[in-house]
């Protein structure tokens, strides 16, 4: 917020940003009546969810993972590895960006238009959209914090923190669009699929509400996962700069 | 004529000497080649579920060519020297540059091209390797004289590209920070160059914007040339209109980078 100028163009730019999400959709579906079973009304729920992680993505985790990926490189890591707390969570929490207030003001926005013209009203749809909120943050930090980690045994990986917000735009899109193996991937290693859809689909009606147990199990054994990864990793973390 | 040979001559040497040192650290270019790859695979994917259930312009060939030929062309003409001229002025290190006996464009150009040619090379493999899995589905047919005017085309559309990033990077002058103003290039990139909708199936409006707006010759316009979907008349006045951005860049660069000095604070943060 030091810079108001740089925050006012962010803002505009992130509304641009889901204007033109919206409106690649709407030419996608110009002359079809729905993509893989989903609806130009039905998408933008999905979207909803994968602009608010986006916002936790944008602005909680990629001034932290940037700044842990210059660290590694830089050798500055070991200040971290040396203070009496959990390294992972010290290096996940150093920075919060206020850049994210537009997105989620936009996702908000997308989520509660969702459900005005798909007609989703039940209380309990809240619900869902606070575990499934959980869940997706935690897939979401566990993948983008592993993606990083990566750079301990690289030293220097070119933008390696700008891999995984990129790779976040495939939750935008229903998996049955791509080949089996990649919707395989998309479902179980790398469970982008879960991010919008799986939520989508339950407050559609489409799948059942157990489904978001699954999910939420999904998150915390990848939150586990990550944590044994930065383990092993730091193992192979040689403290030399380059 | 004296002042050009000795730029390009230092050109030379900053570029050699950024070959060298990056390329103690080849394995960093893979983030870079995937980054690159996503969105280009993500809309190929895309494009042919539509291009199964209607009628496009463009085949599934065309489509699968198209894309993968985004993912070398983005590369080629790509320039990262918004977060470079960004970052120096942020830091307030932008003051080194101005003691030097050399304009600062010189070491910007140099860096991004010593570390785009390791690039490219780490590149080749990935391409050769996508280009063997797809290569049924590819139709790529270049005569000598499209080979040429590509090549142009390629060096073109890196000019603009570097011009055009380094104008953004110079705003930080004013603004005190980058990431804004490279997310905003981001969207504009990747709505106006053809990399989520190629210009044949946009729609009319799109299509016009994509036309006549310096992002088509990132990526469009080279593609548009490898994959003959364009007239003569449609490549001259390409070529007309590249050329005319380039100058206007060019001669923008020289303004705001003036401008942008008298603003200069050097204290970084």
């Amino acid at each position: 917020m030091a810079y108001p100028q740089d925050f006012l163009l962010w803002s505009a730019v992130d509304l641009l940003w889901s204007i033109i999400n919206i409106l690649f959709f709407r030419i996608l579906l110009l002359n079809l009546p729905n993509i893989s079973g989903w609806t130009f009304n039905q998408i933008i729920i999905p979207l909803g969810f994968v602009h608010l992680i986006g916002a936790f993505v944008w602005g909680v985790m990629y001034s932290n993972m940037k700044e842990l990926a210059r660290d590694v490189n830089k050798g500055n890591l070991d200040l971290y590895l040396s203070k009496p707390a959990n390294s992972q969570f010290l290096l996940s929490t150093r920075y919060l960006d206020f850049n994210l207030l537009p997105s989620v003001v936009v996702g908000s926005f997308l989520l509660w238009y969702g459900f005005s013209i798909n007609n989703i009203s039940s209380p309990s749809s809240l619900l869902i959209v606070l575990i499934a909120l959980i869940s997706g943050v935690g897939i979401a930090y566990s993948l983008y914090f592993m993606s990083v980690t990566t750079s301990l045994w690289a030293n220097r990986l070119q933008n390696i923190q700008d891999l995984f917000p990129n790779t976040l735009d495939f939750a935008k899109y229903p998996s049955e669009i791509f080949p089996v193996v990649t919707r395989f991937i998309f479902n179980t290693i790398l469970p982008f699929a879960l991010i919008g859809y799986l939520p989508a689909n339950i407050l559609l009606g489409k799948a059942s509400s157990w489904l978001l147990l699954s999910f939420l199990a999904t998150a915390l054994i990848f939150v586990y996962i990550s944590h044994l990864f930065w383990n092993f990793a730091l193992r192979h973390y040689s403290s030399a700069s380059s | 004529m004296k002042k050009i040979i000795r730029n390009l001559r230092l050109v030379w040497l900053f570029t050699t000497t950024n070959w060298q040192t990056h390329s103690q650290n080849r394995i960093g270019a893979i983030s870079w080649i995937i980054n690159g790859a996503i969105t280009p695979m993500l809309m190929m994917s895309i494009w042919l579920v539509v291009g199964n259930r209607q009628q496009l312009s463009m085949n599934s060939s065309q489509i699968v060519t198209y894309y993968l030929l985004t993912i070398i062309v983005s590369r080629i003409t790509g320039s990262w020297s918004l977060y470079k001229i960004g970052g120096l002025v942020r830091s307030g290190d932008f003051s080194n540059t101005l003691i030097k006996p050399f304009s600062y464009l010189i070491e910007i150009l140099s860096h991004t091209l010593g570390v785009k040619l390791l690039r490219l090379i780490s590149l080749a493999p990935v391409i050769a390797m996508l280009a063997f899995v797809l290569k049924d589905s590819l139709i790529l047919n270049v005569s000598l004289t499209t080979g040429l005017l590509l090549a142009l085309s390629l060096i073109m559309g890196f000019l603009i590209k570097f011009f055009w990033s380094n104008l953004l990077g110079l705003l930080t002058f004013w603004l005190g920070e980058y990431q804004s103003v490279d997310n905003l290039d981001s969207l504009l990139g990747q709505t106006l160059s053809g990399e989520l909708i190629p210009l044949a199936l946009a729609p009319p409006l799109l299509q016009f914007l994509i036309s006549y707006t310096p992002y088509r010759f990132i990526i469009s316009f080279p593609i548009e040339l490898a994959l003959g979907q364009t007239t003569t008349h449609r490549i001259i006045e390409g070529f007309l209109i590249g050329g005319l951005y380039l100058s206007l860049l060019f001669l923008l660069n020289k303004i705001i980078y003036r401008a942008g000095l008298r603003k200069y604070g050097a204290y970084g943060h």
